[in-house]
């Protein structure tokens, strides 16, 4: 038998699959990327095809392997992430039964207050997190009331990565992390909680039995091997979310560090030794035993510039095809050319509504002080210093419970950009890091490692694995600008957020709304 | 048969056009020239640039008539009004014109409003104001005291113009009743105001009616421009004068819409109604009338900004035909984003700015293209409730300005007014100035005339009664977010953007 070499790292992120090859001291062999749709079928509605995962990831598998020249028969063992508590629907003869509801989406808000005003505070009680339309919880709630002839149907609940490993490996599970995020686990037990379950109307008998992340659960099938060339009998780990498998990923394992994450979604992450339960932010267990992580997060960071990217800049996408570089490039440029400030032009980036620190589905994106001016450029700058900001924002809920953030390691999409990096370290006015590999899948490769024993704990994978390419130290100057400007970003959220509201009920049950 | 040159020098570009006595066009020529923002707030243009445009364009015109120089029977000039030219005593240009898009003299309006604006108000029937022309003197005054120095005269941009055909400095009544010195009932500059400003009187130029012969082309202004010398030049007047006289609205409750650089509504009243702040009451070229107007100083340059901004096809004419096109396939209400157009201020508040509101992950650039179209609409409707609130009422609109040209924009428009909208066929200031002269020569025999025999209507637009209700609620936000947004542009402006 040829010697097994490579970790294998999947991971389903909200934007795509990106996938990580790793040799067995942890080092990056090589990677892949690929992006899915998000389906907006209805104004605040947001779903993903589960099948368009799988296709995804095989097609991303087989492009890494090509590309590095290696062979899947060699991997040694798979971690799998992703995007957490989206629901999948199963019924009889393994049917998906419904397109996935994300975590982003936000047609739940009825029934999120509706649970809110009956059972919130036991809810808070018992799974450290506040209701909002983002868990699976209100979601099912609304599928119960909405499609249910649905409902009846479900046979097994699946998240994201577990539908996924069940296609390679048949096996039925999720981790205590995901689980954790449904609103449906007794956080203190690690069980699912059944007055919470009884709340959606299925039986418990759907939901997966919970594990731990890092645990060897099964193996690849023989039809799977054939569907993807990997060997048949490699072994997967349960896996966990993306935000546990990149915050582990990016080196954070120890208290009072620091996470910003700009990907689809953005957030900030404060490693901690216990929950710290709080309506603006979310309590996740960490990979590692006995470690917490509170989560402040935001639903639109890369998400913004790539809808900017493609909804106004048409020319400037143009432009990088004739060049051969990224538009993103293009548009840093331009930016880099505006002043701090983009002379009072601001971006709020709320639009699919907000999370932390708000919490408002009724929040909207805007542009605000424009004048004749303000070109292209201001934009563009505006873009991503009005997502600095909503970063800004979101920090502050974990600042407030009165345990600092030391440094920043900074991953996803936007770190890649070193205008953002500095625009970032500027408002936030912490020093940043940059890992090597700040994905998810990253960190869900060296899990895997821990899985089959390769590094002897998860703390030893990254003391082995974890590399930085960057470190951005905040300019004071530029800081205390930032710091001037940022009441007035507050300010002019605290003063739209009613306006938002009352655009929202002018176009209340109007069916070309966002046509 | 006599031809009628009308030449508009309006904020973004200049016209030329000339039509025979039947009023029929034989050539309409325009070209765009620079406006330059050196700090935010400001707008220069430099008056050479029109003169260039005119150079340009003369030959043209001829050329596409097949006329010679000597067959125009007189030119009659109108212009965007409130800019102001400074001239040296040799009649030299001192420093760029400043327009009255400028916002630069916030400072010195609220020193006019508090120490003198009852005075000003009881004198001219109209307020201080950032866009009116006495505030830009004043600034000048204060920060480029050696231009003051120098300065002889001051000009309005059409006066300019005349000044460099015939050598004559003259205005009419309605430029100077637009520069806050004037008054309005003795139709005279204001001795009180200029002694309490001290604004010396003979920089002020000699006032004349619009329809009278002021001089004609000297023999350099000939050779300069390629026009033959002794062609009698009108006084003229307002771009605005000219518009509502050459689209037909001669008459009380005739109203008019202008989508031009700067919008604006107009509604021909019998009497003045003077006071209310940020809706004014201008002379009728039918001496006996008055028109109330307010107005937005961006409305078409608000989707010329938006094309310039987020189109890579710069300044290609079949690009505003593509964004109709986009727009088009959105509902009404563009999925929920509101637009505010006030990318230069208002007229009434200087700090306020543009804004797009309501933005979602579903919304595509045809959004934000309606948006703007719709945006710009209610603005023109906010001007339309102030004069209502007066009193003043107007039953339809004749839409003018480069705006009208857009379907879309006609349809959104009488959608949100709820109105009838007339499309006139020709609209532009220089064609009301072309038969102005016409008027000034004797060729017709009053205004009524003028309108009888060469007005036509091209296009009647009806509303849809469901689309302008559901644009009511969507107005309502609009209105809403607007009082929000004027206080967060205040504080936005003390952070010294």
């Amino acid at each position: 038998m040829a010697k097994k070499e490579y970790l294998l790292g999947i991971d389903l992120g909200t934007g795509g699959c990106k996938i990580t090859l790793l040799d067995t001291r942890g080092q990056v062999l090589g990677e892949g990327f690929t992006e899915y749709e998000t389906r907006y079928p209805r104004p605040g509605w947001a779903e993903q095809d589960p099948q368009e995962w799988v296709k995804t990831f095989r097609e991303t598998l087989r492009r890494v392997f090509e590309e590095t020249r290696r062979h899947p028969s060699r991997v040694a063992a798979i971690g799998i992430d992703g995007s957490t508590h989206n629901a999948v629907l199963m019924g009889k003869r393994e049917k998906i039964l419904r397109s996935c509801i994300m975590w982003m989406d936000q047609r739940s808000i009825r029934q999120s207050r509706g649970l809110e005003r009956r059972i919130g505070k036991e809810i808070f009680r018992i799974t450290f997190n506040k209701v909002n339309p983002t868990w699976t919880l209100p979601q099912l709630l609304w599928i119960r009331e909405n499609e249910p002839e649905i409902l009846e149907k479900v046979e097994r609940v699946f998240f994201t990565k577990d539908y996924l490993r069940y296609r390679l490996t048949g096996t039925w599970e999720t981790d205590y992390i995901d689980a954790h995020g449904s609103m449906l686990l007794d956080g203190g037990k690690r069980r699912w909680s059944e007055d919470l379950i009884g709340e959606t109307g299925l039986s418990p008998g759907v939901f997966p039995p919970i594990r731990k992340p890092a645990e060897i659960c099964g193996r690849v099938t023989r039809r799977a091997a054939i569907e993807t060339g990997l060997r048949e009998g490699t072994p997967l780990i349960v896996g966990t979310s993306d935000t546990a498998a990149e915050d582990y990923g990016a080196g954070a394992i120890k208290v009072g560090q620091g996470i910003v994450k700009m990907a689809t979604a953005g957030n900030v992450c404060l490693m901690a030794d216990r929950p710290y339960p709080t309506p603006a932010g979310f309590n996740y267990p960490h990979v590692i035993e006995g470690l917490w992580y509170i989560v402040a997060g935001t639903n639109s960071c890369a998400l913004a510039n790539r809808w900017y990217r493609d909804t106004l800049c048409q020319g400037e996408m143009k432009e990088a095809r004739a060049a051969g570089k990224a538009a993103f490039r293009i548009l840093d440029e331009g930016a880099e050319k505006i002043p701090l400030g983009s002379e009072g032009l601001f971006f709020h980036p709320y639009l699919l509504g907000e999370r932390s620190p708000y919490f408002d589905p009724f929040l909207r994106a805007s542009f605000i002080g424009a004048t004749a001016r303000h070109r292209k450029e201001h934009f563009s700058r505006a873009v991503l210093e009005g997502v600095a900001y909503s970063l800004l924002d979101a920090q502050r809920v974990l600042g407030g419970l009165g345990r600092k953030i030391k440094d920043i390691r900074l991953i996803g999409g936007g770190a890649k950009s070193p205008l953002w990096r500095k625009i970032l370290a500027d408002v936030l006015g912490k020093p940043v890091w940059v890992p090597a590999s700040g994905d998810a899948s990253f960190g869900s490769a060296l899990l895997a490692g821990v899985g089959i024993g390769l590094f002897s704990d998860p703390a030893e994978a990254v003391r082995q694995g974890v590399r930085y390419v960057a470190r951005v130290s905040p300019d004071a100057r530029a800081h205390k600008l930032y710091q001037k400007y940022f009441p007035l970003y507050r300010k002019i959220h605290d003063q739209l957020a009613p306006v938002h509201r009352l655009i929202y009920e002018a176009f209340a049950g109007d069916p070309q709304t966002g046509s | 048969m006599a031809n009628l040159m009308g030449i508009d020098i309006g904020s973004g570009g200049c016209k030329i056009l000339i039509v025979n006595s039947r009023g029929e066009v034989l050539t309409q020529k325009c070209r765009e020239y620079e406006t330059s923002y050196p700090h935010p707030g400001w707008a220069e243009q430099n008056p050479r640039d029109w003169e260039d445009a005119l150079r340009g364009l003369l030959p043209l015109a001829f050329a596409e008539a097949g006329l010679r120089p000597g067959d125009i029977g007189c030119i009659t000039i109108g212009a965007a009004t409130h800019s102001v030219v400074l001239l040296d005593k040799k009649g030299g240009v001192l420093r760029p014109a400043i327009l009255w898009t400028d916002r630069r003299s916030i400072a010195e309006v609220e020193v006019l409003k508090r120490d003198f604006g009852d005075m000003i108000l009881e004198e001219t029937y109209h307020a201080p104001n950032v866009n009116w022309t006495l505030p830009y003197l004043v600034w000048v005054r204060a920060h480029e005291p050696g231009v003051w120095e120098e300065t002889a005269k001051i000009l309005m941009p059409k006066d300019y113009i005349r000044y460099r055909f015939t050598g004559k400095m003259a205005t009419d009544y309605m430029d100077a009743h637009g520069t806050l010195l004037f008054d309005v009932l003795g139709r005279r500059w204001s001795s009180r105001i200029c002694q309490a400003l001290d604004i010396p009187m003979d920089i002020l130029p000699e006032v004349l009616p619009p329809a009278q012969i002021a001089g004609e082309v000297n023999s350099g202004a000939a050779a300069f421009f390629g026009l033959a010398p002794g062609t009698p030049v009108l006084v003229g007047t307002t771009d605005q004068a000219c518009e509502a006289f050459g689209s037909g609205a001669i008459r009380p409750g005739s109203g008019l819409l202008k989508l031009a650089t700067a919008g604006n509504v107009a509604v021909v009243t019998e009497k003045a109604y003077p006071g209310p702040p940020r809706v004014y009451a201008y002379y009728h070229l039918a001496s006996n009338f008055w028109y109330t107007l307010s107005g937005t100083s961006s409305c078409a340059v608000a989707y010329r900004w938006f094309r310039d901004t987020f189109f890579e096809e710069k300044g290609e004419s079949g690009v505003y035909r593509m964004m109709d096109e986009m727009a088009a396939k959105v509902a009404p209400g563009a999925g929920g984003i509101l637009f505010h157009p006030s990318l230069q201020g208002s007229l009434g508040d200087p700090y306020l700015r543009a804004d797009f509101l309501g933005i979602m992950a579903s919304h595509r650039k045809e959004h934000f293209v309606r948006a703007v179209l719709e945006g710009v609409a209610f603005s023109l409707l906010d001007c339309l409730q102030k004069q209502e609130a007066l009193g003043v009422q107007a039953e339809e609109f004749r839409l003018i300005g480069g705006g009208a040209r857009s379907s879309l924009w006609r349809k959104i428009i009488s959608d949100v007014f709820g109105r009838r909208m007339l499309l006139p066929a020709e609209s532009d200031a220089s064609f009301g100035a072309a038969l102005l002269g016409g008027v000034g020569i004797g060729i017709f025999k009053n205004l009524e005339d003028a309108v009888e025999k060469c007005v036509r209507i091209r296009e009647t637009v009806d509303p849809d009664i469901s689309n302008h209700r559901l644009y009511g609620d969507f107005f309502s936000c609009y209105q809403a977010s607007e009082a929000v947004l004027k206080d967060l542009y205040r504080r936005l402006h003390r952070l010294s953007f």
